[in-house]
């Protein structure tokens, strides 16, 4: 056990692409014959094979979610999606005008709260389901504020064409993060809007000034910035996340990614998701003081997935 | 015999213990020191020891409902000593590890079946279930959906009031064998194109009427086109598509990509790009239908003929070109049926109209603007 006088901690993964490669291939084939209906129960396989490489202080984490909560999640949730369709065609059915446009603005209104509720349910389902020696995360946001949170934000967004996107983003990344539980650990962001547009507007200039090579590093500064704001607080001590992304490095892997990707005519996404997992995990470091042995069970159990299986369905990832 | 060194934790806090689990015929015992260095014993019921699903070089095993008890176990026998000691019982996901340790052949193997599995679906059952749904789709609602997309087309074009008249009475003098009601609509435009849509609306552009230089020529034109209406060829298309999109994101578990298809479709309406043996079929038909009406089938040899020469000469025809693949196997095969067809005759009625239409259509020419 490594004292709590090291002050640098950093993640470790053991995750093999062949390993992955096999939990893939059993994925796509029990999906194929059962005509998708396996899809939740290979999601979770994945999960578990990559939480279980996941090192921190000489323990693994675990992914607790099984095939079958996610499953009644995707049924929810495609039951969620399908009905919000539903609506949308039978009002265009009618013909009349009138309830085409209602019919559009249920659907629209339906889809765009769909994404806090799908961000709210992923988040509490994903951090419950996580564990690390026993003790498991959580996430203790509201619903509605995150709602609030949304339509205030996306409003801001229109009216400003798009430019306050920079912000919302940042509001709803401070929300999310700042609701997270470890036990008795918690977590912040500290990024705000303003460096983040900086950041971005930079990025995307110098990008098209330098024919697209910036482009590495403007991404090297996005990675970097969503991870060095995050402060995580055990007790009075506060630990830092320390970054050592570089342009070269993440050139390097996107290079050789895309190398990869194209002679094995996408064959060798296991390996390129391994190298994408260990790429951040070497390249940050957390700093500060920090007692593996101190945290206590405090976050209740969450076994809904209806969230998680909605966020799946609109394509966002985690 | 079946000792370990392990690290147990209580589910309580994080707090890491050394502890030894040793595996009895009923239970796992583990015995640890706890925070006042006095030995403790705890007792893990086979029946409640989570499965781990695949396996690693460290690992983890949860005990009973949540808090969970767990312990860490680096030992590299362990796995296949619980297999000895326990046979019968799976305490790691039996599929999983045997894939995961079976090595390059059983990986291969799985491969090459998912590979032909995935080729069966894509090419024999995702396609054929879809012709299967389109010839249960009732009437109705093809009409109505041909409506609504030639009402969305319509918007943006303009109608040649005149022609259309003059072109849908040409048709009433035809016999297309289909109790689908016919509607020609010839719009203004310099495209040389025409399609069909759901349900017996024809749109037919002025710009392809006016390269045409025979009654004979359009009976073809139309009889290729009914041949798409009466064997439901839009329909079976976007069935087909739908059912792959369908099929692949069922896959890849993407419901949005329905969103997808059904604008595709919605594009398709207009657009209606059929597959090369939809044409081949349409052609088939159109031969049939000149057959029926007692008309030279040379006049689907000239249509082809104006279509071929249209294709060198406007960049805008390579739209047609790629949607209606006009190859010289589909001339070769009209010229062929062509020289083996008996009893055409010279049919006045319809010259007369096409005479008409050719008048108009010069007419509308000389119109300035």
């Amino acid at each position: 056990m490594e004292t709590i006088d090291d002050q640098q901690r950093k993640l470790g993964f053991w995750g093999e692409g062949s390993k992955l490669f096999g939990i893939f291939i059993v994925n796509m084939l029990l999906t194929l014959i059962t005509l998708g209906l396996y899809y939740p129960w290979a999601r979770a396989a994945t999960m578990k094979y990559l939480y279980q490489e996941t090192e921190f202080e000489g323990s693994r984490f675990t992914f607790h979610g099984t095939g079958k909560e996610m499953f009644i999640g995707f049924i929810k949730a495609l039951g969620i999606v399908l009905s919000l369709y539903l609506v949308l065609f039978l009002f265009m059915w009618i013909g009349n005008t009138l309830f085409t446009l209602l019919g559009i603005l249920i659907f629209f209104t339906g889809m765009s709260l769909l994404t806090p509720i799908a961000i709210h349910g992923a988040l509490r389902y994903r951090m419950s389901r996580t564990s690390w020696r026993g003790i498991h995360f959580g996430y203790r946001g509201n619903l509605s504020e995150l709602i609030r949170i949304c339509i205030i934000g996306f409003l801001l967004t229109l009216v400003t064409f798009g430019i306050y996107s920079f912000w919302f983003e940042m509001k709803v990344r401070r929300y999310l993060i700042q609701n997270i539980r470890f036990g008795n650990v918690q977590f912040s962001f500290r990024g705000d809007g303003t460096d983040w547009f900086g950041l971005n507007l930079a990025g995307y200039l110098l990008s098209i000034i330098t024919l697209g090579i910036y482009s590495f590093w403007w991404m090297k500064d996005r990675l970097k910035f969503q991870f060095s704001n995050i402060r995580i607080h055990q007790d009075d001590s506060t630990i830092k996340v320390k970054t050592s992304f570089t342009g070269g490095n993440y050139f390097g892997l996107v290079i050789v990614n895309g190398i990869l990707m194209v002679i094995t005519l996408g064959l060798a996404t296991p390996w390129i998701m391994i190298r994408n997992i260990k790429y951040i995990f070497d390249n940050i470091v957390l700093d500060g003081a920090f007692n593996p042995d101190a945290l206590e069970q405090t976050e209740e159990d969450y076994r809904d997935a209806t969230g998680d299986d909605l966020m799946d369905a609109l394509d966002m990832g985690m | 015999m079946y000792e370990y060194e392990v690290k147990y934790y209580d589910g309580q806090s994080s707090r890491s213990r050394n502890a030894f689990l040793l595996l009895r015929d009923s239970h796992w015992q583990l015995i640890f020191r706890d925070e006042n260095d006095e030995e403790q014993s705890t007792r893990w019921e086979i029946d409640q020891i989570k499965q781990n699903d695949m396996g690693s070089a460290l690992n983890t095993f949860h005990y009973g409902d949540f808090p969970h008890q767990s312990v860490e176990i680096e030992d590299p026998t362990f796995i296949d000593d619980l297999k000895q000691k326990y046979p019968g019982l799976d305490f790691v996901n039996k599929n999983y590890h045997r894939v995961l340790t079976g090595g390059w052949k059983v990986m291969a193997g799985l491969v090459a079946l998912t590979i032909l599995l995935f080729a069966l679906f894509a090419f024999v059952i995702a396609p054929n279930s879809a012709a299967l749904i389109a010839g249960q789709i009732p009437r109705s609602f093809e009409s109505k959906l041909g409506e609504n997309g030639y009402q969305v087309f319509m918007t943006t074009a303009e109608e040649d009031a005149k022609r259309s008249l003059l072109v849908n009475r040409f048709a009433k003098q035809m016999d297309f064998d289909t109790d689908y009601p016919i509607r020609i609509t010839v719009v203004e435009s310099d495209e040389v194109n025409a399609f069909a849509l759901p349900g017996g609306r024809i749109v037919l552009f002025s710009g392809l009427l006016d390269k045409m230089g025979s009654a004979e020529e359009l009976a073809g034109l139309l009889g290729h086109e009914v041949g798409h209406v009466k064997h439901r060829h839009s329909i079976k298309a976007q069935m087909r598509s739908l059912s792959t999109y369908l099929f692949v994101s069922l896959l890849l578990s993407d419901v949005n990509g329905v969103t997808a298809v059904l604008m595709d479709n919605a594009k398709m309406l207009s657009n209606l790009s059929y597959s090369r043996k939809l044409e081949h079929l349409a052609d088939e038909e159109a031969l049939a239908v000149l057959q029926k009406n007692h008309i030279s089938q040379s006049g689907l040899v000239d249509l082809f003929r104006t279509l071929q020469g249209e294709a060198g000469k406007e960049p805008e025809f390579l739209k047609f070109l790629s949607s209606h693949p006009l190859t010289q196997d589909r001339l070769d095969f009209a010229k062929k049926a062509a020289a083996k067809q008996r009893g055409e005759q010279e049919n006045l009625e319809l010259k007369a109209i096409w005479e008409r239409i050719e008048t108009e259509g010069k007419k509308e020419s000389e119109l300035p603007g």
